[in-house]
Order: C-alpha cells, then sequence, then structure tokens
C-alpha cells in the first residue's frame, strides 16, 4: 500500500513541521516580562503591536512593541542607556534603566 | 448539458457521503485540544472522488459539501475556513497524485497538512492575530497522520467503487 513516494511526502511534512516550530519557538522570545524594582510588572506577548507606559516613582518609561520586537522610548532619565539597548527580540534580550529600576527582558 | 444518469447517480452517492462524513466528524468528540480540529473524515471521500471521477468532480463535490454543511450547522467564519482548506487540499491531492510513486495514503497525507495550513493562515488573516501561527507544526503533523489512516481507508473505498457496476464507466 505504501510506496517510495509516499515515504518521501511523510518525510517533507515532517521536515516542514520541525522547521515551522524551530522558526516559531527558536531563537525569537514570544513575551517581553517588565520588572520594576525586583517585582514583576507585567508580561506582554511580542505576537501584539501595543504601547506600554510605565510610571515609577523615579520617572516615566514607553515600551513600545512591533513587530516581534521590544523597545523603550519617551524615558525621561537622564542617560537613556535602555534606549541604547535597541530592539529585544531573542530569548535573554534585555534593556535596563538603572535610574527606574525597571527592567525588560524577553523570555 | 449531456450528462448520463449513472452519473448523476454517482455524484449525488458521493456528495451524501462526503456530507454524512462531515456529519459524523461534527459528532465525533476527537479534537486534541484544539478547536475546531477534525480527522478529515469528509477527505476519505474527496480522494475517492478524485480516483474514481478525476479532479473536476472532485472539487465540485468538495465545495458543493461546504457550502450545505456550513449552511446547516456553520457560520460564514467557518465557511470561509472551510473552503480554503478544503479547495487547497484538493488541488494538493491532485498534484501528488501525479508524481510519481505516489498512493493515495501519501496524497491524502499532504491533503491533510495542506488543509490544516491553509486553515490556519486563513484564521490569522480573517482574525489579524499571528498567535495562531504558532500551532502551525502540530498541525502540520497531527493533518499528516489523520491523512495517512484515512489515505488507507480511501485507497479501500476506491477498489470496492471500481468493481461496482455503478462505477463501471462504459
Amino acid at each position: 500500500m505504501f510506496k517510495k513516494g509516499d515515504f518521501v511526502i511523510i518525510f517533507a511534512i515532517i521536515a516542514t513541521a520541525v522547521i515551522s516550530a524551530f522558526l516559531l519557538y527558536g531563537s525569537g522570545g514570544s513575551a517581553v516580562v517588565l520588572t520594576l524594582d525586583g517585582e514583576e510588572y507585567g508580561k506582554y506577548s511580542l505576537l501584539y503591536d501595543r504601547n506600554v507606559k510605565i510610571e515609577t516613582e523615579n520617572g516615566s518609561n514607553t515600551l513600545v512593541i512591533k513587530d516581534g520586537a521590544a523597545f523603550f522610548t519617551d524615558s525621561d532619565c537622564p542617560d537613556k542607556l535602555c534606549e541604547k539597548s535597541g530592539k529585544l527580540t531573542k530569548k535573554g534580550d534585555a534593556a535596563v534603566c538603572l535610574p527606574h529600576k525597571l527592567v525588560a527582558e524577553v523570555v | 448539458m449531456k450528462t448520463s444518469t449513472k452519473k448523476l447517480c454517482r455524484r449525488a452517492m458521493l456528495l451524501a457521503a462526503a456530507i454524512i462524513m462531515g456529519y459524523i466528524e461534527a459528532a465525533l468528540p476527537i479534537s486534541f485540544g484544539i478547536s475546531g480540529f477534525k480527522i478529515g473524515l469528509a477527505n476519505l471521500v474527496i480522494l475517492t472522488v478524485m480516483r474514481c471521477e478525476g479532479l473536476g468532480t472532485a472539487l465540485l463535490i468538495n465545495i458543493l459539501r461546504i457550502l450545505l454543511l456550513q449552511l446547516l450547522f456553520g457560520n460564514i467564519y467557518a465557511l470561509c475556513l472551510s473552503l480554503a482548506g478544503g479547495i487547497c487540499a484538493t488541488f494538493a491531492m491532485y498534484v501528488a497524485l501525479k508524481l510519481p510513486s505516489v498512493t493515495a495514503v501519501g496524497a491524502s497525507a499532504l491533503g491533510g497538512s495542506v488543509h490544516n495550513a491553509a486553515q490556519t493562515v486563513a484564521a490569522a488573516l480573517i482574525m489579524s492575530t499571528a498567535g495562531i501561527i504558532k500551532l502551525l507544526p502540530i498541525l502540520l503533523v497531527l493533518g499528516a497522520a489523520c491523512g495517512i489512516l484515512c489515505g488507507i481507508a480511501a485507497a479501500k473505498c476506491t477498489d470496492l467503487l471500481l468493481r461496482t457496476p455503478l462505477f463501471d464507466k462504459k
């Protein structure tokens, strides 16, 4: 009942599934976690574009999530190191705003 | 406009079989935790039609089946998703059967996977969320697994049907 071509097709499907799984779950993270002063502030999916405004007692930041990447804008801290961290996309990518005790990390 | 009575009978019977399969499928509680997942029993009939009657009749019966089933039990979203999956799967199976040394089993496995992939993409487009794409790898494998089982059944069905007087093309 099975012929060689069947196995080729089934193998191709499994290969496609494995490759797509790697692309979907592999290097790219799925969500970004904000931590404020050591406590979790919020968790946001990287799949949905949104802006998160964070008000801390020391100042404010905005975390922008766009096209699967998260980055800080509009920080009112003096050094703006968190904005210079650039776009966070991969698991483990992080941006830190020391003056506001705010950390964003991709998980 | 010359359809022989035999041809009409064959098509009516196969369409009825395809709709009954859809109904049985809707009643089966097998979903692997994914809402709307089906094992593709209707595909069994479509594959049989394709091998007995050709691509045109298979497409016709599949589209009619989807329209009738969704009119009876579905809604406009389910209709769009079913059409996307059904039409893509029918063409995929047609191409697969043209390839050398591919039997109904391989064609059905490809059909099941393509059906699920097309539905996932259609669902992501209609609801404009990328999140549903995350189900794609598991749906590809499940589609292939169910497709293999339905393909074996379809191969048996085709062999039996082609021996009956109704499918004697003289």
